[in-house]
Formats: structure tokens, sequence, C-alpha cells
């Protein structure tokens, strides 16, 4: 399942649908077959019929000489026909449909595992919705084309050629003729998409849609706020005025369309047409007119016939098209650059040290740059600054979320590039300050800190995180769903219970983000009570948004705009750093503020 | 019966639209049968020799039928063409008169409704459920129109060669449709179960991609996450379900019975040939036409899943028409001032009652405060204040009228909401503020701005005040969002503000600038906020706490602490809070 890093060239559209499609190729290749022959069985009748119709040529003033026995025979066929076409079809579509569904069921976890290994900078560009839509979405649409694409190719190449094959034996000249507007029709539709006013409407309408589509969005969701400022006529107008605009674009397209369209659809039935005066100009060349009667009639026949499955050939292109776009997007994640995983690294001690460490999100602003300090083991380090400041990105480095561009950071003198990622999270902890609880039994939530553990310790660790008389009190208590509608969690329980989480994790590197509102005070000073009982004997870095809470640590980091602007004691900083000071005071002025008394006077 | 409702759902209640594009289809369908009919004599011509030995063929009469096929040529070349014009402008219209009809509805629907609902959801019914419709309406409506044309004038043509051999025709057709019917009701069933797999699988894939930095933190990301796993593997079990269980043998064997009907219309003729009740022409005729009568049948077969697809469609959007407005009274009631009153005021969402037999009482120009654990009742009495809902029970009055008596655009017209989540529209800094009062000259735009605190930081973006924010405001920080929304509430300056004091993740610099906007804000105002840090609220002329949707107590900050219930607890929990150091 794993991919080679140094991937060769990559394939695209159609040869990587097909390259997708390759797992499961034995029981594609048999589903083909299977779809061939139903299709094959499908057509059957229209030689039949030709029998039936050169049995009654042969005797058609004598009905009594015509052979009963070779109609019934020929009905026979036409009936097993109709099974082998029937038992064929369903069982090629019921094995196109399981391997479809299979291959998507890899793929599927093959993206999941590709995000557990790319760097997080890919979350940042991206939003959750869009990931969705390709693992979901995208990956679905590849139904269409292993389940159905694949074995309709197989049988619209298969029976017309079939088909052309045959009539070719029967009349190569009629069967010229029957190609004929089929060919025409095509060559009028590529060449009205390829004129440059079409295309350019393709363009417009393209862009007209997106314009639509951006409106009923915003119309949605902002529809709040609209109506509180009672402006909700107004953005409905502009809504409407979209939609307009979009019927209007699709109209003038239709118009400009029409014409060629309409010839098109008009020469694609017209085979009859054609077939006629063709008969009539070769009948004089022919040997015996009773013979060359059935061959007309069997053109006549399967000349309409013939149209059904080109049609479908069009219309899979097109969506193949379509598909293609998806497997791009899913591409673009699988061939993210994944974060080594090679190292071999082990550190003994738990000091931390970031030399030079710059990095940047995209091309913009440097989140961090140029930023040194180390964290000797055992001991607190507070972090503050403005929000943006890159608190939380040094935080992230350290995790190695992100990889940084310059510099080097090292956990007891080993580059946490060479240590192996099972490893490196083992040593480190991180109370998010967002946590996240996942819909399962609140015993599970926490033993994602250590799935061995036991569930007095499981018990244990909550107690410490002081949220385990919360779970008692749910209604089933540590089996409880987390996010069950009856079993209501607060932000601070949450928080609690992901403190519960590093409780069992226990490892000798923790990092704490403080929150910085609270829904209530109660919580606040439980989880703080965590947050002390969480760092005893280990070295902590402490994300700080009150700058009381480090006041006491015996070194705090400044950062401002990505830059390490002040270290040092609580004292020696408000000595010699001038951010640090005017932060306190604003920390002083906020903390003060009360509604209606005058502001933010001092 | 649920094909009625099926038909009114996908017709999007305008059947009179549906039937004249109908009327074009059948039509079309018509002048296509034509070559059918001149085929049947280009082959009664090309038997004449036959027929009568020695004859000569009808040339000319084959030429005569020659210059039909290209006459008929012509006129479905226009035909065509208006039915594709029909095709793609008569159903986009449909489309469009529906969606504004339902934007129009979507409109009056209360504020409560918008805070219960995932835009998201409701975005989707509006793109994808109408484009679901309409596509299907689309293949629908032609394959019908060809269905019946076929049918009636093989009916009266064929019956007229040998009503035996009609039978035998349209026989297998009434004993193929039941096995459609029965699949159609299978597929139901069975796709509900795979919609239900394809909803856990987003929600897992959300919860995956949102926690992810967590799960890798605990070396539980990638292959460990057992339940997003086991949601991939139950959709591909309900999906190859869906593929190849019941559904579809069934309708696998109407297929069967269809294509049969060919054999039987062989059987039956050679039977009353030898009998010599059928001319061998008319044999032939039938021979020739039949599978052109099953083919638009077949092709329905195929729509028996998106039949099941559109109904789901459907039903969405039938479900948010029948969303109600709240009721509008027919006659106002003026308010007189701006004191709001809860008078034994009860309120449920769905089954369970969360605001309890509140009364109360925020006078004009007052600030009151409301405290208390979260899920406590404290947003919901604001919103009730709005009257984003009607109260369960008792009456909710502003100025001494019953609310419920006034428009909700007239109580909304008092009232500024400045809440936690902030929506900026893709459109310019200054548009977004204007939101607050749509004459408002650009000074008073930068004025609200200032006193917002906004001003500078507008300036130092590239096009200052002309700066296009992007969808939803991704391109501002929180606190940035949060002041402008303050600078559209000053500009709107209405009497009463809602205010959720909540400050999340912002920096002390940032929060000290919006407690300043505040401040300007709530001047002379009645006030009521959601508060979270209590030292703000300290000088509010009321504090009410609430506690499980009921009032636990209420007054000054002072006479609160005398009392030391759960106020004065809170209350020293959080001045410990604040104090405290990490370390110690």
């Amino acid at each position: 399942m794993k991919k080679t890093p140094k991937a060769p060239k990559r394939k695209q559209g159609l040869s990587r649908l097909f390259e997708l499609a390759g797992g499961k190729r034995k029981k594609l290749a048999f589903a083909c077959f299977l779809a061939v022959l139903s299709s094959a069985a499908r057509i059957v009748p229209f030689f039949t019929i030709y029998g039936v119709v050169q049995e009654l040529l042969a005797h058609y003033t004598l009905a009594a000489e015509v052979d009963g026995e070779r109609i019934v025979v020929l009905a026979g066929v036409t009936f097993g026909a109709a099974l082998v076409y029937g038992v064929c079809a369903y069982f090629s579509s019921a094995i196109s449909h399981t391997a479809a569904y299979d291959i998507i069921y890899e793929l599927r976890i093959q993206l999941m595992g590709k995000l557990a290994r790319i760097s997080s900078g890919y979350f940042t560009g991206t939003t959750q919705g869009a990931i969705k839509k390709i693992i979901s979405d995208d990956a679905e649409q590849l139904e269409a084309f292993i389940a159905h694409h694949i074995c309709d190719i197989a049988a619209a190449i298969a029976t017309p050629v079939f088909t052309l094959l045959y009539l070719f034996g029967m009349d190569w000249r009629l069967t010229l003729v029957t190609l004929l507007p089929i060919c025409i029709s095509l060559c009028l539709l590529s060449a009205c998409l390829k004129q440059p006013d079409k295309a350019a409407l393709q363009v417009e309408l393209h862009d007209s849609q997106e314009r639509m589509q951006g409106t009923i969005v915003e119309y949605i969701h902002g529809m709040s706020v609209v109506k509180v400022f009672n402006r909700s006529l107004s953005a409905f107008r502009r809504y409407e005025n979209d939609l307009n605009a979009f019927a209007d674009i699709v109209s003038r397209t239709a118009h400009a369309n029409a014409k060629p369209i309409g010839a098109y659809y008009a020469f694609f039935g017209a085979q009859l047409m054609f077939l006629l005066p063709a008969a009539l100009v070769l009948l004089p060349t022919v040997k015996s007119y009773l013979d060359f009667l059935p061959v007309i009639l069997l053109f006549f026949l399967v000349g309409g016939g013939l149209k059904e499955p080109m049609e479908n050939m069009m219309q899979m292109v097109i969506m193949s098209n379509r598909i293609v776009e998806g497997v791009n997007r899913i591409d673009n994640i699988l061939t993210q650059p994944e974060l080594g995983e090679e190292g071999t690294g082990d550190p003994q001690t738990y000091d931390i040290t970031f030399e030079n460490v710059s990095f940047s999100y995209g091309q913009d602003l440097q989140a961090v740059s140029e930023v040194s300090f180390s964290v000797p083991q055992g001991s607190v380090v507070g972090l503050v600054g403005p929000s943006g400041g890159g608190k939380s990105t040094l935080a992230q480095l350290l995790l190695r979320f992100y990889e940084p561009q310059a510099g080097s950071i090292k956990i007891g003198g080993v580059d946490i590039r060479e240590i192996p990622p099972h490893r490196l999270m083992n040593l480190v902890s991180c109370v998010f300050q967002d946590s996240v609880l996942f819909r399962d039994t609140v015993e599970q939530n926490i033993r994602m800190g250590n799935t061995q553990a036991s569930l007095e310790e499981v018990e244990q660790a909550a107690k410490n995180a002081g949220i385990h008389d919360v779970i008692q009190a749910l209604p089933n208590g540590y089996q409880t769903v987390v996010g069950d509608s009856n079993a209501y969690l607060s932000g601070g329980e949450k928080q609690r219970i992901a403190i519960a989480r590093i409780f069992l994790k226990d490892s000798p590197i923790v990092i704490l983000d403080e929150a910085t509102a609270y829904a209530d005070a109660d919580n606040e000073a439980k989880i703080q009570a965590a947050f002390a009982a969480l760092s005893k004997n280990k070295t902590v870095l402490m994300i700080a948004h009150r700058l009381k809470t480090v006041e006491k640590s015996s070194c705090i980091l400044v950062l401002e705009k990505g830059h390490l602007v002040g270290s040092g004691t609580h004292g020696e900083l408000l000595r010699d750093c001038a951010l640090y000071k005017n932060l306190v005071d604003a920390n002083e002025r906020r903390d003060r503020w009360s509604i209606r008394q005058g502001g933010v006077s001092v | 019966m649920n094909m009625k409702q099926w038909f009114e759902t996908v017709t999007l209640g305008q059947p009179g639209q549906y039937l004249r594009l109908l009327r074009w289809s059948l039509f079309d369908s018509i002048v296509m049968s034509v070559p059918y009919g001149l085929m049947l004599g280009a082959v009664y011509y090309l038997l004449v020799p036959l027929e009568s030995p020695g004859a000569l063929l009808p040339v000319r009469n084959l030429w005569l039928l020659a210059g039909g096929l290209l006459a008929q040529f012509v006129v479905y070349n226009f035909i065509r063409q208006k039915t594709y014009l029909d095709a793609c402008t008569g159903f986009a219209g449909i489309i469009k008169d529906s969606q504004i009809t339902l934007g129009e509805h979507l409109r009056r629907l209360s504020m409560g409704f918008y805070s219960n609902q995932d835009a998201g959801n409701l975005s989707t019914v509006l793109l994808r459920d109408y484009q679901t419709i309409g596509d299907l309406a689309q293949q629908l409506l032609p394959q019908v129109a060809v269905i019946l044309i076929r049918f009636v004038l093989a009916i009266a043509v064929l019956s007229t060669f040998d009503w035996r051999m009609t039978v035998s025709v349209f026989l297998v057709i009434p004993l193929a449709l039941p096995f459609a019917f029965l699949s159609l009701r299978k597929m139901r069933h069975i796709s509900a179960d795979l919609q239900k797999s394809q909803q856990e699988v987003s929600s897992r894939i959300l919860e995956y991609v949102g926690g992810i930095q967590t799960l890798k933190a605990f070396n539980m990301a990638g292959e460990q996450f057992e339940s997003l796993k086991a949601s991939f593997d139950r959709q591909r079990s309900s999906a190859i379900r869906l593929e190849t269980g019941a559904a579809a043998p069934v309708s696998m064997l109407g297929r069967f019975v269809l294509n049969c009907g060919m054999g039987l219309v062989m059987l039956v003729g050679v039977v009353l040939l030898t009998r010599g009740e059928l001319h061998p022409f008319y044999y032939i005729a039938f021979l020739i036409l039949t599978l052109t009568i099953y083919e638009p049948v077949l092709t329905l077969f195929t729509f028996i899943a998106d039949f099941a697809r559109t109904r789901r469609s459907g039903q969405r959007i039938a479900d948010l028409f029948a969303e109600e407005p709240l009721a509008e009274p027919e006659e106002q009631e003026v308010p007189e001032g701006t004191d709001i009153t809860f008078d034994h005021v009860s309120f449920s969402y769905g089954e369970t009652e969360v605001l309890h037999d509140i009364s109360l009482c925020f006078p004009a120009r007052s600030v009151t405060a409301l405290v208390g654990p979260s899920g406590s009742g404290k947003s919901t009495i604001t919103r009730l204040a709005a009257r984003f809902w009607d109260p369960t029970k008792g009456e909710v009055r502003l100025g001494g009228a019953n609310i419920r008596h006034m428009k909700a655009d007239e109580v909304l017209e008092r009232v500024s909401i400045v809440f936690q989540d902030v929506y900026l529209f893709h459109d310019t800094i200054e548009e977004n503020i204007r939101m607050g009062r749509a004459d408002a000259s650009p000074e008073e735009i930068i004025e609200a701005a200032k006193t917002a605190a906004c001003h500078d930081f507008i300036m130092a973006l590239p096009n200052g005040y002309q700066t296009i924010v992007g969808e939803g405001g991704s391109t501002l920080s929180g606190g940035e969002k949060q002041r402008i929304s303050i600078a559209r509430a000053l500009l709107k300056d209405a009497p009463i503000v809602l205010l959720d004091e909540a400050t999340a993740s912002l920096d002390p610099e940032n929060e000290v600038l919006i407690q300043q906007a505040i401040s300007a804000l709530v001047a002379d105002k009645t006030v009521l906020v959601i508060a979270h840090r209590l030292q703000s609220i300290m000088s509010a002329d009321s504090i009410i706490v609430l506690e499980n949707g009921r009032v636990a107590e209420s007054g000054t900050h002072e006479a609160l602490l005398a009392r030391e219930g759960l106020y004065a607890h809170l209350w020293e929990e959080q001045s410990r809070a604040g104090s405290w150091q990490l370390g110690q």
C-alpha cells in the first residue's frame, strides 16, 4: 500500500483512471467480458429478425411453404438472447460495482493514511470542507468510471464493431452509408464547440454560474446579518438578479448552439434518409433482388439501432473529463511530500533547543524568523506576545506538524527530524486550545493517551484532570458517547477530558496552551489545577495569554511578528523589554474595564 | 398516492410549465416517428415485385419516399432546435423561478430558524438538489413524450394491421412494469440506508480532518483511526448492496421480460401466417417496428435509480417550503419606550424545555448582565428578546407591546446585535460597515469605524475602505471582524443592544480595543449583555444569574456578593483563577 517516495512520472487523465482501476484488473476484465457478451446478446434480435424476414421473402406468396420450425428456432434464439443479456448484464454490473467500491474504499484508506503523514501546512491552505469533498465526493465519482464506463466502453466499442463487421460482410457500401450521418453529426458538433465565440460563451457561462453559486451561498450564510439590519430585500434582489443573469446566459448559449445541435440530432437519426436512396442507386447493380432485399431490410433495422451505443460513447467522453478533475484533486493529496520517517534518533534527556529557526506558512510573512532559545529539562518556560506573534507556531514546530525552512530544533541534543515520528509524539504532548473530542465513548477518548491503559488508570487520569465526577454524572458514565444529545459537555469540560488524555500519556515534555476566555470561572480554576499537576517534573512550554500565569516561570519568551524580542524573568523583562511592559499594562487595563464605566480610562 | 406527491415535488409546483414543455416534446417525437412510417411505405413498395411476380419496382414512389425523408430531416432540424432551446431554457427557467420563490420564502423565515440550521445544508438544497431535479426532468420528459407518442402511433397503425399481433407486442409491457416498480421500492429502502452511511462518512471525515493534529499527537492518525475506517467500510457495503442487492436483479428480470416480447411476436406471427390469417407484409412490419417500441421503455428502467434520488431532493426542497415563518400580526402593536419585560416565559427547543417560567425586566437605558454556566439559557434569553422565536409560554414585551404582535422586522429594527460569530460579505469594507445603515455617507462610515477602533487597521489594508474581504471575511483576524461588526451596530444606532461579551482567543491589546468600542456602543442604550468575565459587568445596573434555565438570583454586584450565593462563588473562583500562576 505504501507508495514509494520517488514515484515515476505522474499519469494523468484517462490513463490515470485506468491505473487506479488496475488494482482489480482481473475482476474488471471479467466484468468487461460479460458486458461485451450482454451487448452482443442485445443485438442478436436484429439477426434473428433478419433470418425470419429472409424466410418470409423466400416464400412470400406461398405462406404455407414458410419453414415454421426455422422461425420457432429463431424465436427460441431470441428468448435465449434475452436471458443471456439479462444474466450477463446483471453479473457484469454486480462484479464491476463491487470492484469499484473496493477500489474507492482502498483509495480512501490510502488518502486517510496520507493525510496523517504530510505537513500540517497542507491543511492551512485548504478547508475541511474541501478535503471532505475530495475523500467523499471525488472518490465516489470514480464509481461511475470503474463500474460503468470501463465495461460500457468495452461494450460500446465491441457492439458497433461487431455489428459493423457483420454488416460489412453483408454489404460494405450500405455499411459506409450507415456510418455517414453519424460521422457528419460528430464533425458538426466538434466544429461547433471549437468556434471561438462559442468557447467564449462557455467561459461566460461558467463564470456566471460561479457567481450565482457564490451569491446563493452568501445569501444563506449572511441571512441572519442581513435580517438584523433589515436588508433582506436588497440581498434578495441581488440573489434574484444573479439567478436571472445565469438563466439569461444559459438561454443565450442555448440560442447560439441551437442550430448546430438541431442539425446534430437530425443527422444522428437520419440513417434511413441515406440508406433508401443508396439502396435505390445500388439496386440496378445487384445480381439477385431476392437476396438483396433482406439485406436492405436488415440495414433499415440496424441503422437506427447503432445510434444508441454511439451516443453512449459520446456521453462517456464528457463524463470522464469531469471525473478526471476529481482524480487530479485526489492525486494532489497523494503526491504531497511526506515528512521523512527514516530517523533513528532516541534522545535520553528532555531539554529543548531552537537554533535559528525560521518558518513561513506560505510565500508571504515569516511566521517565525531566526528564533533561538533553549529550555532546560524540567523547567517551565512561558511564551507571551500579541496574537499572530508566532507562539502557537513554535509549539507546532516542536511537534513537527511543520518543518522549519531554516534552523533546527533539538530534543536532548537530537534533531527532531532524526527522531521517528512515533517516538517524537511519545516525547511531546500538547494541550490544544480548542480540544478535539471524537464521537466515541468518554473512556475511548481518554484512552487515546495510552491504548494499553487499564480502566483504573483511565479513571485516575480523569481524577487528575478534575473531570472524574462530571463523567460519573453522565448518563452512561465512562461509556457515554461524546456528542450524543443526552450528554452535554461544556467547552471547559471537554478541555479537561483532553487533559486527562495527556495525564494518561505521561510524556516528559508538555506544551500547554492557555485558553483566553472560559465560559465560566469554575472550569477555569479546575483547568489551572490540572495544568499545575500536569507540569510536575516535566519540561513545560506554556503559551500564556494572561501574563500572570507565567510570571513565576524561570524564563519568559516574548514573541512579536515571529521575532523573539525579549527573554528572561518577569523582573528582567519589565526592566528591559518595552513590548512586555506594554502587554502587562494592556492586561491590567483590560482586567479593570467594566461596561459603561468610561471604557479604558486608567 | 406516492406518484402524485413525487410529480408535485419534481415539477417544483409548476406543472403547467412542464405541460407546455411536454407539448413540444410530443411534437418532436411525432416528427421523429415519421421515418418509421416512411420506412414501412418503402418496405411495402420494395415488396411489390415479390407480391405480384413480374411487376416492376415502383422506383418513382420510392424516390418520393426518399424525398419525404429529406423533408422530415429539414423539418426535424427546426423542431429539434426548438425542443433543445426548451430543454435548456425552459427547465432552467422553472428551476430559477422555484429558486427565487424559495429565496423569498427563506427571507421571511425567523432568525431562530437560521440560528438552528447549518447554512451549508441549506445552500446544498438550493444548489445540488435543484440540479438533481433539473437533470432528471430534462432527461425524463423527452423519454415520456417518446413513449406516449410511440405507443399511441404504434397502437393506431399496428392494430389496423392485426390486433392479435398488436396485443402480443404490448403484452410484455404491463408484465415488465411491476418489476420496475418493485425494484424502485426496494431501491428506495436501500438508498435511504446508503444515504445514512454517506452522511456518516462525511461527518467522520470532517472529524478526522478537524482533529488530525490531535490524532497525530497521540499516534492515532491514519489507519489507527478505526471509526473512520469502519464508516468507509459500511458505506462500501451499503453501496454494493444497492448495486447488487434485490433491486438490481428485479429490474433485470423486468428487462428480460421486455426483451422476450420480440420472440413472442415472432411466434404468434408464424402461427397466424401458416394459418393464412396474417399477410407476410404485416408480419414484416411488426418485426421491424417492435424493437423501436421497447427501446424507450428499456431506457425508463435505467432511470429507476434516479427516481429514488430525486425523491429525496424534492423532499428536502418541499421541507424548506414547509417551514413556517413567524406569524405576522394583522394589527401591529406600537411599543412605547425600550424597556423589555419577560412575563412567565418558558421556551423549548423541540422536546426539551430550556427556559422555565422566567419573569424579568430590563429597564430602558440600563445595562443588564446575564451570568451563568454555559447551557444555562443566557443566549436564549437575548434571542427571545429580539423575536428570533416566540416563547412557548408567557410573553415578551417591548415598550409595553407584546412582540408577538409586532412584525419581526419591526423588532429587529430596534435592536443591535453583537454576537461572537461575525459574518462579513464578499464586498468592500465600506459596504460591510454600511450594512448598518444603507444611506450612511462615507464620512459617517469612517466616523463609526473610528469609534469602533477599526479605522487604523482599515487604513493599513491595501485599498483602505475599498478592500474586498473574502467570503466569510477570512482575511481579517477575529478581533478585527468583531470590531467591524461593532462599527455596523454603531451606524445602526438602535436603542436596544444585545451583546455577547466573549473575546475568545484575542490578545489583551485587541481586547482593550474591543472594550473601547463596546463602551461607545452601549452609551445611553438598553443593554442586555452576556458576560463571561465578571469584572467587566461589575458596574452593570443589574446582574441576573441563571442556572439551568431558571433565574438563580439577581441584583447589583454588591448585593449579589453580600448574598454569598452562586454569583459570589463564581466571583471568588474567577478572582482566584485570575491571579493563578503556574509553578506555585
